[in-house]
């Protein structure tokens, strides 16, 4: 399984029974704060990729947020899931398994942060964001 | 649905897609089954309209819909 892509964003959710994702502000990467330390929700948009053999065994995805000194905030969130081939699947694809939703943490100070994303404790990608003094 | 009912539906079988909350606080993470009616996203939201937050991207971009 691999990370196609991945992105902060306003609003992301997936359409249950049409997997698609619906994303709204994606690319969002500069988070300008009243005041910090203060609590920051975004939302999140993954796209990942599995081969069939993959398909109806469970995964796992670890998010890690990072402030500037690269520790991590807060604690490591995990999603576990098992991916079923759609049956509008193309035969000989790889297959694609979509996740969107909020995530929230504490951010003490202004700097550069980041999403590291791990899929079967392996790191997969990492969205990296600015917080910055409004 | 509920924070607890949506917590106990980890590990999920048979999807194909996930809408999740994540909260690193607390470290909890929740599958959300229809966001539209979900308290746990109105309530993200209503926290995000109110967090006096500013997103933005550092990046350029056009649209090719002309």
């Amino acid at each position: 399984m691999r990370v196609q892509w991945a992105t902060l964003a306003r609003y992301a959710e997936v359409e249950v029974g049409r997997e698609l994702l619906t994303i709204v502000g994606a690319g969002t990467d500069v988070f300008r704060m009243p005041s910090v330390p203060s609590r920051l929700t975004t939302y999140l948009a993954l796209q990942l990729r599995y081969r069939e053999v993959d398909a109806d065994h469970e995964h796992r995805a670890t998010l890690t947020v990072r402030d500037p000194d690269l520790q991590p905030v807060g604690r490591p969130l995990e999603i576990r899931f098992e991916p079923t081939l759609n049956p509008r699947h193309a035969v000989g694809w790889e297959a694609l398994f979509s996740i969107g939703g909020a995530i929230s943490f504490t951010v003490d100070a202004v700097g550069t942060y980041s999403i590291g994303i791990g899929l079967t404790d392996a790191h997969a990608a990492e969205i990296p964001f600015r917080v910055l003094a409004l | 649905m509920s924070s607890n009912e949506a917590q106990e539906k980890q590990p999920s079988a048979g999807r194909r897609a996930l809408t999740v909350v994540l909260d690193t606080d607390t470290g909890r993470a929740s599958i959300v089954e229809d966001p539209t009616t979900s308290p746990e996203i109105a309530k993200v939201l209503e926290e995000m309209s109110c967090d006096g937050v500013e997103r933005t991207s550092s990046g350029g971009g056009t649209s090719i819909n002309r």
